[in-house]
């Protein structure tokens, strides 16, 4: 039963709570530094002895153990990482969302310390371990992952959230092949393949793992020759506008979007639907707004960024094209851009701002390094860059 | 009876301006190295002095690549560009385009060289018509970022910079040089590397068969006089029924704009329509059909297209535009129908019919279907209510009318490039192969490629205008006699020598010729026209052709040195939502699943603090704070094991309070634990411990002020440790980090 509180404790509680002001500032040694790197990894102030054991580590010169430490905190899985990966999965952003199978699989693969590079495409999804809650994955709805978030299921346990292919879930139309990391899952579907035309899937690919939303990579140079049926070339009556706004986007973007013609968000069944050789109607809408465009007949994709200014995200996949997402996603990771990106992403959460003049910027590219020569560790990005902003 | 222009190039009669502006394009060939290699050293040497005025770029293999640079002024464009644009753009465009910032192109980058390139090679400046720069348009035309407020007059200055730059680079011409030329001739880029067409012109085109139905039209308007305040009807049905221009503007390939204004029949010509369609040896039934551009898809009235009325309330017939929609306004005598031709057949507002852009538009009336709608050469699925009904109510004495009502009073803005009345309803079929053939005249132009396969052969190009600043050249075939299989890739259209930078569809081509007449592309490419249709030459380069090879890469990407250094931003950031959550449980050891904690939290999620973003942390998000600490610590105090983990079990929870807090050892059992499990134990980065003791001690005389031996009980005892914990879990040395 809920106590009422009253009045006088709430105005008494208030003006306390203003008194205790700000932490104090000033030079931070061994335990203020440890104290530091495990709020801003877990979120939550550590346990005595997790504090005392972090600073004996930095004092001994070893301050990526001590995040490494901090991090083994169960919360790191349930809630940082959680809300780290949230505004990935959907339009808006929104970092309220309920887990789900793609928040799910980047926390999955940041703790098995896979290389995260096949978070775009590698044929897996993590997932309750069997019995752990009541309802198991479904290819139409999200009970399962809002259960195992409602009870706080201890992600970190690899006995009670486990990672499985996305091709052996019973009822998927997947073949190891086809899928894609988080690029399949249902929760990226009912975002970003509900309706539209598919593009929005490459627009917040590029936003979520190359840092770079669609204004950043415009470029007008690229052969239009892949831009849809459905792009007026004269808006308003007037070319120059397609030529100096609108193809800077579709010339790069249409073909890259072409990964997923197979790929459809059913309302109805709520569920990813994916068609094998069969492109799906949204690709081919309107073609009569510009019948000299081009008329999508397979999942081919060209990535025509690789050269001209984009050149400059420095793409070192096996392939400039290919068929569906898997090629797509492998093409996005191995890229210069993808590390830095996820290594931005880090580092705005753990130092609370953006890198923000040289040195800053400096370190994006040295813990860039470490990420790829650690075998894309993002539990190494997060250790270095908590070291690099864990005061001095 | 007026006579149409049936030529080629009909309409598009070189003005002045253009003449001059073609001689000039003529002297940046000259000036740029048109050294007479090329052949005869006459005008049409221009491919290869376009080559050579790349300023020097080369390929990998060190042979020379055509960069679409042409019209920079060859070597001496960039000497050129630093003394005139160059100071302009840095002066009022380095916030954003210096390369650190958000802009794109670098137009004015710290490096002149590295400017001059962004400038060059996205096409920012026409050396021909300066007016009709791309840096000069962002200014007046979209306004963006004038830096004194004033567009025109920021244009202006603009403008006379790079015509400055013009004059630097231009010198006078031979007279013999003057003229453009007007055929292909013979090959002219002989000693190139570049694997170039000739030149060919509109001129040199021959016009294609329209495909058109037209049996049973009786007004046609096309539009392509260009000039004149009349627009003919040339159905050859009479009364020839010409429409006069009250304020349209005519637009190149044919077409008027319509500006507000109206184009408008007679009262006697426009008979014709109500004596073939209307009357009692009419047909009872038409078709009006109409290649539009609608200007914006907020205009509403309807907007008139097309109308044959009387005033803004009687009409025989409308097509007109309420935001996206088609309106369709009939008389007849249909059950219901009204002398306005109302109620109206209207496209479903859900499918958006009409948009701003080129569109066919075909709106047909019959006795069995009445009212039915085509877009694009789709029926739209909307179902006329009224039905069919006859026509012999039509009012003779209307007027045929576009862009307006007869009264002025209804302007609908945009371009009209084809008017048509049949008195017939079209059939679907009719009504799409009228839709294919087009809004423009189609032509087929050939551009020879004998110097690089054999005599005779060719790339033929369906061309035809697009709109008033683009060409549209679609399906490119080879024509040759050897179609030995070999090897064509990256075509690029280029005009007076320059391949425009973008939507060059024909780019990424690769394909192989087999056949004598090999279709390379199903596609069409928009491409920017440069001094207009009648002085535009036309050529294709290839980077693969038979045996013929060379690469163009791209530039590489300019890599630019960020050295910016951001505002500070505060070192410590606030709780969010989720983390003042498991920070309290893992304070207070009560588990985040708690049910009255999970409520509370469900109920307050969204007035916690968002982001780690302490500046943004506002009174609300304290009040939030504060509520879950309570529901927290009212939890934990209410149970004796978890209290007893936090504060022992020594303290007195289940006396008064005047027992509990009787002297400050007592207090200290709850003060002590409170500070080292909160706060910490040995951080500097903390306040403290004196000093939060110091305001725990007088929270707690404040909260117990007044009470006496029987006021206050055991449940006062424990709010006051709820009301104590709460004060520090909610602080800012808990919430802050």
């Amino acid at each position: 039963m809920k106590r009422a509180t009253p009045r006088s404790i709430w105005l008494a509680l208030l003006g306390l709570v203003l008194s205790v002001g700000l932490p104090l500032s000033g030079a931070a040694g061994p335990r203020e530094q440890a104290k530091r790197m495990h709020d801003s990894l877990v979120g939550v102030p550590p346990a005595a002895a997790v504090l005392d054991s972090m600073e004996v580590s930095i004092a001994g010169g070893d301050p990526i153990g001590a995040a490494y430490e901090a991090m083994s905190n169960p919360i790191f899985y349930i809630s940082a990482l959680k809300n780290f990966s949230t505004p990935w999965t959907n339009v808006a952003q929104d970092v309220y969302e309920p887990l789900n199978d793609y928040s799910a699989t980047v926390i999955g693969i940041i703790r098995d310390d896979l290389p995260f590079t096949e978070v775009l495409s590698a044929d897996l999804v993590y997932v309750g371990a069997p019995g752990v809650v009541a309802s198991g994955y479904a290819h139409t709805d999200n009970a399962h992952y809002e259960e195992l978030e409602r009870a706080r299921v201890d992600l970190s346990d690899p006995a009670l959230f486990i990672g499985v292919t996305q091709s052996g879930l019973s009822g998927s139309m997947l073949t190891p092949a086809d899928a894609a990391g988080v690029l399949t899952t249902r929760a990226a579907g009912e975002a970003f393949f509900a309706a539209g035309t598919n593009r929005r899937m490459w627009r917040f690919t590029g936003m979520n793992f190359l840092c770079r939303d669609m204004e950043a990579l415009n470029d007008v140079t690229r052969g239009s020759g892949r831009i849809r049926q459905d792009v007026t070339r004269s808006p308003g009556g007037d070319s120059r506008i397609f030529h100096n706004t609108c193809v800077g986007c579709h010339s790069g973007m249409d073909p890259l979007a072409g990964a997923f013609a197979f790929f459809e968000w059913d309302a109805a069944q709520e569920r990813v639907i994916f068609t094998p050789g069969q492109v799906q109607g949204k690709y081919l809408i309107n073609a009569t707004t510009f019948t000299g465009g081009y008329v999508t007949v397979d999942d081919r994709w060209d990535n025509y960024w690789r050269s001209g200014p984009n050149a400059i995200l420095d793409w070192r996949g096996p392939a400039a094209g290919g068929y569906g997402p898997k090629g797509l996603g492998v093409e996005v990771a191995s890229s210069r851009a993808f590390s830095e990106c996820q290594v931005e992403k880090v580092f705005e959460r753990i130092c609370l701002r953006p890198p923000g003049d040289p040195q800053d910027r400096a370190e994006i590219q040295r813990i860039a390094d470490v990420f790829e020569a650690n075998a894309y560790s993002m539990k190494r990005v997060f250790a270095e860059t908590a070291t690099y902003c864990m005061g001095n | 009876m007026p006579s149409q222009p049936t030529s080629a190039n009909a309409g598009f009669e070189p003005s002045l301006r253009e003449t001059a502006a073609a001689a000039a394009l003529c002297l940046v060939l000259l000036f740029a190295g048109c050294d007479g290699s090329g052949g005869s050293g006459d005008s049409r040497a221009a491919a290869p002095a376009a080559t050579a005025a790349t300023g020097g770029s080369t390929t990998t293999s060190g042979t020379p690549t055509i960069v679409p640079s042409m019209a920079a002024g060859g070597s001496g464009g960039q000497a050129a560009f630093e003394a005139t644009v160059y100071p302009i753009v840095v002066a009022n465009c380095v916030t954003c385009h210096a390369g650190a910032g958000p802009g794109f192109p670098h137009i004015a980058h710290p490096d002149p060289g590295t400017a001059y390139r962004a400038v060059i090679d996205t096409q920012k400046v026409n050396l021909a018509t300066p007016a009709n720069s791309r840096l000069v348009q962002r200014l007046v035309v979209d306004a963006h970022f004038c830096w004194s407020g004033d567009c025109a007059a920021d244009g202006a200055v603009m403008e006379a910079a790079i015509l400055q730059w013009a004059n630097m680079v231009f010198t006078a011409p031979p007279p013999s040089s003057a003229a453009p030329p007007t055929t292909g001739g013979p090959p002219t880029n002989t000693t190139s590397s570049v694997i170039s067409s000739d030149f060919r012109m509109f001129a040199n085109a021959t016009k294609a068969a329209s495909g058109r139905y037209e049996q049973f039209a009786i007004a046609i308007y096309k539009f392509e006089t260009g000039s004149g305040n009349t627009a003919f009807d040339t159905s050859g049905v009479l009364p020839i029924m010409d429409l006069t221009l009250n304020g349209p503007d005519w637009t190149s390939g044919g077409g008027i704009d319509m500006l507000g204004g109206q184009a408008i029949a007679t009262v006697t010509t426009s008979r014709k329509l109500y004596n073939r369609i209307a009357s009692g040896s009419g047909t009872q039934q038409y078709s009006i059909e109409a290649w539009v551009v609608p200007a914006n898809t907020t205009q509403e009235g309807p907007a008139r297209i097309v109308s044959y009325s009387d005033g803004s309330s009687r009409r025989n017939f409308t097509m007109g535009q309420t935001l996206y929609n088609y309106v369709f306004r009939n008389r007849s005598l249909a059950p219901g129908i009204g002398q306005n031709g109302t109620p109206a057949l209207v496209t479903a507002d859900g499918d958006q019919d009409l948009q701003a852009t080129l569109q066919h538009a075909v709106m047909t009336f019959d006795q069995v279907n009445g009212r039915q709608i085509y877009v694009n050469g789709v029926y739209t699925d909307d179902l006329d209510a009224a039905g069919p009904g006859l026509l012999v109510n039509w009012n003779q004495d209307h007027r045929f009318v576009l862009g307006n009502e007869t009264t002025n009073n209804r302007p609908w803005l945009g371009q009209i490039k084809l008017v048509a009345i049949h008195n017939r309803a079209l059939s679907a079929l009719q009504i799409l192969q009228n839709y294919l053939a087009g809004a423009s005249q189609k032509f087929l132009l050939r551009l020879p490629l004998d110097q690089w396969l054999e005599p005779g052969a060719y790339i033929e190009f369906e061309l035809s205008e697009f709109d008033p600043y683009s060409y549209l050249f679609c399906n490119p075939t080879i024509g040759t006699s050897n179609p030995s299989g070999f090897p064509v890739e990256g075509l690029r259209v280029a005009v007076n020598g320059v391949a425009p930078v973008a939507s060059q569809s024909f780019k990424n081509i690769v394909a192989v010729v087999d056949d004598p007449q090999e279709r390379l592309s199903n596609l069409c490419s928009v491409v920017s026209k440069d001094l207009g249709s009648s002085m535009d030459q036309f050529s294709v380069t290839f980077e693969v052709l038979a045996a013929n090879v060379n690469r163009m890469p791209d530039p590489p990407p300019v890599v630019t040195p960020n050295n910016s250094v951001a505002a500070p931003l505060p070192f410590s950031g606030i709780r969010n939502f989720q983390q003042v959550n498991d920070t309290m449980a893992a304070l207070t050891g009560l588990p985040a699943t708690n049910g009255a904690v999970s409520t509370t939290f469900q109920e307050l999620t969204q007035q916690l603090p968002g982001t780690a973003d302490i500046r943004s942390f506002v009174s609300s998000n304290q009040v939030a704070v504060l509520k879950l600490a309570l529901e927290y610590c009212d939890q934990m105090v209410e149970s004796t094991a978890i209290r007893g983990a936090f504060f022992g079990t020594q303290f007195e929870f289940d006396q008064p309070v005047m027992t509990a807090f009787s002297d400050q050892t007592k207090r200290n059992l709850i003060i002590d634990p409170l500070i080292d499990r909160m706060v910490g134990v040995g951080l500097t980065s903390q306040p403290s411990p004196a000093a939060i003791r110091a305001l725990l001690d007088t929270l707690i005389d404040d909260l117990t002020a007044g009470c006496t031996a029987t006021t206050c009980g055991a449940v006062q005892t424990r709010t006051v440790v709820k009301a104590t914990c709460a004060a520090m879990l909610s602080s800012a040395v808990a919430q802050i980090y």
